[in-house]
């Protein structure tokens, strides 16, 4: 009896904040991208939804997902149009009624990401809010937020909007079967098909995760590669700028060097002519003194 | 039995048809296909009013429309118009920003 009364007082109970968190599976593969292909945005801030599905232990699988264009960006500030999630789950149910399996878990929006900049891992204000508000339009509040920091290297997976500052690093990779694997092929092959009609700008990114090389097999841009290149050849372009301009900026000094020595030298002989003149002048006094 | 079995009732007196003809709005979530409500419109109605009655709109008042299957925003759309047709209830836009955390507390698990 004793043991028994000893057990239940270390038996620990889920605090109100806990009974929010989630379990999360997110690949590496995915933040990666996304940082890839945000980076060369400089301080512009993105947002984009996260596909995935829910695993038999009820955890949020993210395994895909997509950078759709922004309405308005800013350093501080990011927003996308929320079509953007009708056309995501649309292109769920499509992949989930093509795919010839029924016995496994179906493709849905599972969450949102977006960075912060050289700012680091948190969630705003705005940020809660939005995520209560997505999360409280999933039906069964399976929906996670990821914060990338693609300046700084970070990444951060928040499992609970009323924990702020609570976060775990995408770790691993997708585990699919041959049947999920098979989904969210028909999940990509639909959003390059928005991509298609409505055209790059308006769908810049699409996060393929652990998808990656076999979606580049079947055709598929490579999109965080090639904004990563296009960002490293801009800053290459832009050293290749301030290495012209500082070299204008040596000679500039070189010449300002040289003319300051012709001043220094004009300097000293408007003295000896002063001192000349006043020992000139002091002569002269005594004489007619 | 299997699933894909054809089984003739010879003594049925009519042949009834597996699936009624569709007469209502199918509202689906944006977060979670599966959950589909359907709704029978009613006169005069607009697609977003006939949404507001699918429980799948935001719980907490934020601002919510709703597309069709190529996110064409339509719940100003006579509800008759749509009959058959899958809509999606979703956000009507998704932001994120300020510079500042919401709670200077850290911590990385």
């Amino acid at each position: 009896m004793g043991k028994k009364y000893a057990k239940k007082g270390v038996k620990k109970g889920k605090s109100p904040k806990d009974a929010h968190l989630q379990k999360v599976t997110v690949p590496r593969s995915i933040v990666q991208q996304a940082m890839d292909f945000t980076a060369p945005r400089g301080r512009l801030e993105m947002g984009g939804l996260l596909v995935g599905h829910i695993g038999s232990e009820g955890e949020v699988n993210v395994v895909s997902g997509f950078f759709p264009e922004q309405i308005r960006a800013s350093p501080g500030y990011c927003e996308f149009d929320g079509s953007w999630v009708a056309i995501a789950a649309s292109a769920c149910d499509h992949a989930n009624t093509a795919s010839t399996s029924g016995s496994s878990p179906d493709l849905r929006v599972v969450g949102w990401i977006h960075t912060h900049p050289d700012l680091g891992l948190f969630l705003s204000s705005i940020d809660i809010s939005t995520y209560t508000s997505l999360r409280g339009m999933s039906p069964d509040s399976k929906f996670i937020a990821i914060v990338v920091d693609p300046l700084r290297g970070e990444d951060g997976v928040f499992p609970s909007e009323h924990m702020p500052n609570h976060y775990t690093r995408a770790s691993g990779n997708s585990e699919l079967s041959e049947e999920m694997a098979e989904k969210y092929n028909h999940f990509l092959d639909r959003i390059q098909e928005v991509r298609a009609a409505k055209g790059s700008e308006k769908l810049p990114a699409v996060l393929p995760g652990d998808l990656r090389l076999e979606r580049i097999l079947r055709g598929d841009p490579d999109d965080s590669h090639i904004a990563f290149k296009r960002g490293f050849q801009k800053l290459k372009s832009r050293h290749w700028e301030l290495e012209d301009q500082v070299s204008e900026m040596r000679l500039e000094i070189s010449q300002l060097r040289s003319s300051m020595s012709e001043i220094s030298a004009i300097r000293r002989r408007l003295d000896e002519f002063l001192d000349s003149r006043r020992r000139n002048y002091s002569l002269l006094s005594r004489l007619i003194g | 039995m299997r699933e894909d079995e054809l089984i003739i009732d010879i003594e049925a007196d009519t042949d009834e048809p597996n699936e009624h003809p569709t007469k209502t709005l199918v509202f689906v979530s944006t977060f979670d296909p599966s959950s589909r409500v359907e709704v029978i419109p009613m006169e005069g109605q607009t697609v977003r009013q006939a949404a507001e009655v699918s429980g799948l709109t935001a719980r907490d008042g934020s601002a919510w429309t709703v597309y069709d299957s190529l996110g064409v925003e339509i719940s100003h759309m006579p509800s008759f118009d749509m009959i058959g047709d899958v809509l999606y209830v979703g956000p009507a836009a998704v932001s994120a920003g300020d510079n500042q955390p919401a709670n200077p507390e850290g911590g990385v698990e």
